[in-house]
Parts: C-alpha cells; structure tokens; sequence
C-alpha cells in the first residue's frame, strides 16, 4: 500500500499533499516536503506565502484540510500539538513567544516538561524523587542556558531581556525539548548583521553537535545560502521551486516571486 | 478588642485564606477566571454537615473532622471535574460565566433541596433556606457527649489546615506541574508546543481548586455549625476574587496576607464610627462597616488601577524582601544528556 512504501522511504519526516484554507484564503495548497535526519533545510518566499502556516500544521497548532505527516514513522496527522511536541518536534516562533513573567531558567525548565518523571504527589510531598528530578533539570537547564550564552541572566524575567536573547532564549528552549527536528520560523528577523552571523554559526553548532535537523523559514538570503543544503521556495501557499541554493540563484519563477525583489530586513 | 472577639475573626481570615490560596492555583497561576467559587466552597460545607448529620462516629471525638474534611474535598473534586470537563474548552470570560452560573445552580439547589433530618433531628428537615443549624441539640445526642462539639474546628485546626493548603500548593506551583500552570497562563500556545497537555492541565488546576474550596468548606461547616445558602453567594466568590488580586495573582502568601487584610478590615471598620462626627450629614453618620461593600468596591478599582499586578506581583515575597538570586549554580552541571549523536 500506498502509505507503507512511504513509511519505508521516508524514515524521519515526510509531508504530503498538505492543504489549508482561513474562509476565503488557499494559504497552503498542496505542500510536500521529506526531510532526512540532521539536514538543514530552507523555506523561502515572500510575507504571506504561507511559510508559518506550514509549521502550523507540521506542529499541530493547525489540522490541515488534506494531506498527511509522517514522523519518525508515525503517522502524525490530526495529532494534537503536544503529542507532536513529545514526539520531538519543536519550534519557535515569528513574534517570540517566550513566558515574559518566568525567569530565564524557568523558561528553559518548562521545555523539559515531558521528561519529567514525578507526578503530583512526588511534587507536593516534596519525596526524593522530585529533588533529583528537579536538580537534574536545573543542571541540564543551566548547561543549554551556558551553550547559549545566557548565564548571566538566569534569574532575569524572559520579558524584560533584550530582543536578541530572548531570540536566543527561545532557540534554547526548543531544543532543551529534546527535538530531533527543530522548525525556526525567521530565527534573523530583527537581528543586526553581526548578531545574524553569530546566529549561522549557532544553528550550524547545533545541527553538528546536537543531530537536529533544521527546517528554516528566513528572509536574509545571505544566512539562507550559507546553511541551508536545500531550500523549498512557496508562493500563495504553492511550492514554486525546489533545489540548492545554487541552483534557485537562477531559477526564474524564483527570482521574479521572491530574489528578484530587493528586500531590507524588517527591523 | 478582646482575644475573645478576636478568635472568630482569626478563624474567618483562615478561611478565607484558603478559599484564597485554592483560587490563586486557578486564577492566579493557570490563569483561568471564575466566578464560582462559593459554589465548591457551598458543597464542601454542605458535605461535611451531612457527614455529621448521617455519619458521624461519636467513638471518633474530634477526629470525625478528618473524615468529615476529606468528604467535602472530594465531592468538590468530583463536581469540579463534572463541571470542567465541558466548561474548561471555553474561552476566557465565557469560562467565568459558566463557572458564575454553576454557583448560582448549586445555591439555589441548596435553598430548595430537603433531606430528611436523619438521627441528630428525628422527625425534622434539614437543608432549604434555613440550612443546617446545629443550635438547640435535644439533650444527650451520643451516649456520653453532649454536644455534637463546636469545638472541632478550632482557631489552631483551622490555621493548620491554611498551613497544609499553603505547603501543598507552593510545592506544587514551584514543580514541573507548577511550571506547566504558569506556561499556559502566559502563552497557552507554547504550552502546547512544550509538550504539555493544556485541557488536562487546565482540569488538573481546576480540580485542586475546588478541593481546597472543599477543605474551606468543611472547616467553615465545622467552625460555625450552622450554615445556610446566604453564606455562598456571588458576593463570597467575588470576595476571594478581590482577595487573589490585591495578593497577586500567582502569589500563595500574597493570598495569605490579603485574606488577613480583608478579613480584618470590617473588624477594624466597627471600631470606626462616624456616628459622632458632627459636620458630616446625617445619613453619613454610621459605623464605618455599614461602608464595607462601598470600600471594596473602591479597593477593586483603586487596585486595578494602581497595583494591576497585586501587592506581591506572582512572587512569593515582595521586591526588597526578596534574597538576591545567586548567578552561579551550586553545583558543577553535567552535559545535557541523551543529546549527543
Ligand atoms: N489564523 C489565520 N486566519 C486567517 N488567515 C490566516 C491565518 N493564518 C494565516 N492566514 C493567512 O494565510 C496566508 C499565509 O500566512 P502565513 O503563513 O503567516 O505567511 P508567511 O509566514 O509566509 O508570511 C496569509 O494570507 C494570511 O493572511
Ligand atoms: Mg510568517
């Protein structure tokens, strides 16, 4: 059958045929896509093309209308949203979404919610259980905290954190989830060019020492062409290309959709 | 004010501690409006009084409260998750209207309901407006006491009770469960992408908010020994409402100190009397406390627009009473685990 063959080939992540409509709006029409483990893979195209609501669907936040998503050789679909997380998906988003009133580190914790391995009455009894439980976490926590050079503002409310770090902060605890696939919807955007440069060199970090893969939205094509060994182009919610990068520099219907138009980056 | 008058106040603010304490876990730190929490409140007490009228074991002496406590706790519980599983999908303020109506049902269900009065009131009824008053006992009750004991729950057993829900909760809110409250409270949408089943949780704080409204419950029951479906009116949610706030929502000892502040403020408010004061109109001239419903209105509005976040924020202590957090771990950490290729 159809769907085991599929299972076979694609053993890490595979979308077919994925569609979704808001009322009136096609914003993703037939989108496939397969990933293999620890590649680094770039979804391009212009604002409103229908990049976040990809990730909408692959994470859950969003059922499609059609279509369907293997993970790991689950069949992911329809799934809620923290099944898929506990599966090891994980994301960040456009607009930062980071607990503005928890500390740095409560930030980090919170994302090692499905390892935890006490229940209520281990928590309010205070057994040893949950001391080790929690001190285990504290470290993990403070390790990604250090890796993301973040050490400095462990007890700092992720609110009040400069945008930069709370961009950081929001990259940490995605892959403190334990992910094997990591989804960063413009991780750059509003970054300056110094920032940016360090940013490529951390998700390159992570893909080589943490064997995520990475599936990129981003609009700064200087970051886009130095990671990513793939890229996937959308436009009105259609994939119009698919290859290298040095091979999209080129593609026409890429250039006149998306390359073609000089774009400043959004501050 | 004498210790005598001070005792039954001291017990009331206790109370309303907890009813305070087990609010703040749903509103506070889940993040979560309801309107309704005189409705648990109503059953935990109506619980533990028909305990004592049906089940009370007079070998047991006092410790019937255990039993008594943990009945009311439970079928709060049960109401709770009754009531959440379809009225947690509901957004916001439609969820505080659902829980507002909810109150309302259960008082109303108490006013009119009658239950046969059982051994403690041969031949009587209990319940309806009247409630259940524990006033004239007919002579020798259970062989050997004479009361069935106003004395259960003390000015100590209740203060032991806040102590218990304040531990027990604190431990929570600072636990994985705690974090998974806070989560969906600030960014219910994340909570989901950080894998935690947010309607599970939802109900999980629901649930232990209406039994520590239960516990609430059951102490009141036995503290005063009569009650009636007056003492669980929208008033009385609305009060521990204004409680969590002027705390700080998702603050336990913010709670603690509020239901202190509200508790003994009609107390000081009678001792306040404008009778006397000679350049005020007539109409004026009262005690300070015939004023209370008029000055909290006037906290709630003062509160909301000076101290939105509460007088103690989420915290458990104020800024400057807060130690200085330590920037560097205690311990050496270990690599991140189960990472590595
Ligand atoms: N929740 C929603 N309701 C209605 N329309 C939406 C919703 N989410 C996205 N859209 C529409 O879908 C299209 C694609 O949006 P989006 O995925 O955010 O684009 P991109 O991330 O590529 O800039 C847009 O036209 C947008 O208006
Ligand atoms: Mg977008």
């Amino acid at each position: 059958m159809k769907k085991e063959s599929i299972r076979k080939e694609f053993d890490f992540f595979f979308a077919e045929g994925l569609c979704k409509s808001f009322g009136g709006v096609q914003a993703v029409t037939d989108f496939s896509l397969e990933l293999a483990s620890r590649e680094i893979v770039g979804l391009i195209g212009p604002n409103g093309a229908g990049k976040t609501t990809v990730f909408n669907l692959i994470t859950g936040l969003d059922q499609p209308d059609a279509g369907e998503l293997y993970f790991r050789r689950a069949y992911i679909t329809r799934e809620p949203a923290h099944r898929i997380a506990r599966l090891g998906i994980a994301r960040t988003f456009q607009n930062i979404r980071l607990l503005g009133h928890l500390s740095t580190l409560d930030n980090i914790r919170v994302a090692y919610h499905s390892h935890i391995r006490y229940n209520l009455f281990h928590a309010a009894l205070r057994l040893p259980r949950y001391h080790r439980v929690e001190q285990d976490i504290t470290d993990k926590s403070m390790q990604f905290l250090k890796l993301f050079h973040l050490e400095r503002d462990v007890h700092t409310l992720a609110g009040a954190l400069p945008y930069g770090k709370r961009r950081r902060l929001e990259l940490a605890r995605a892959l403190a989830t334990g992910a094997s696939l990591l989804l960063l919807d413009e991780p750059g955007a509003g970054l300056n060019p110094a920032e940016t440069v360090e940013l490529t060199h951390l998700i390159r970090r992570l893909r080589d020492e943490f064997a995520v893969t990475i599936l990129l939205i981003e609009h700064d094509m200087k970051m886009v062409m130095s990671l990513c060994e793939r890229l996937v182009v959308l436009n009105f919610g259609r994939i119009i290309a698919t290859g290298t990068p040095a091979e999209l520099r080129t593609n026409e219907a890429v250039l006149a959709a998306y390359l073609g138009q000089p774009r400043t980056p959004p501050c | 004010m004498s210790w005598v008058e001070l005792q039954p106040v001291l017990c009331q603010v206790g109370i309303l501690a907890i009813l305070a304490l087990s609010l703040n876990v749903l509103c506070g730190l889940t993040g979560l409006l309801q309107l309704g929490h005189a409705g648990f409140y109503a059953i935990g007490a109506y619980t533990a009084g028909c305990y004592a009228i049906y089940a009370t074991v007079p070998a047991l002496g006092w410790c019937n409260l255990i039993p008594a406590a943990a009945a009311g706790m439970a079928a709060a519980a049960l109401c709770s998750l009754v009531i959440g599983l379809p009225c947690l999908r509901l957004a916001g303020d439609y969820l505080a209207i659902a829980t507002l109506g909810f109150a309302e049902i259960v008082r109303l269900i108490l006013t009119n309901a009658e239950l046969p009065g059982g051994r403690m009131f041969p031949g009587e009824t209990i319940g309806g407006p009247t409630g259940i008053a524990f006033t004239e006992f007919p002579g020798q009750v259970w062989p050997g006491q004479e009361h069935y004991s106003a004395e259960y729950a003390t000015l100590p057993v209740i203060w032991l009770g806040v102590g218990v829900t304040y531990l027990f909760l604190l431990n929570i809110k600072r636990s994985a469960i705690g974090r998974a409250f806070l989560c969906i409270r600030e960014d219910e949408i994340a909570a989901r992408t950080m894998g935690i089943n947010v309607p599970r949780y939802k109900l999980l704080a629901f649930l232990l908010s209406a039994a520590f409204a239960g516990l609430a419950g059951a102490l009141f029951f036995h503290q005063q020994l009569r009650i009636n479906p007056g003492n669980f009116n929208l008033l009385k949610s609305i009060e521990v409402l204004l409680i969590v706030v002027l705390g700080g929502m998702g603050s336990l000892t913010g709670a603690i100190c509020a239901a202190f502040l509200l508790g003994l403020l009609p107390c000081l408010l009678r001792h306040l009397d404008l009778s006397g004061v000679a350049f005020l109109p007539a109409i004026l001239q009262k005690p300070l406390s015939e004023y209370s419903m008029l000055l909290y209105a006037l906290l709630l509005i003062l509160l909301t627009r000076l101290l939105p976040n509460g007088v103690f924020a989420m915290h458990e202590l104020p800024t400057w009473l807060r130690p200085r957090p330590k920037t560097s771990p205690r311990r050496k950490a270990k690599a991140p685990e189960g990472r590595k290729p």
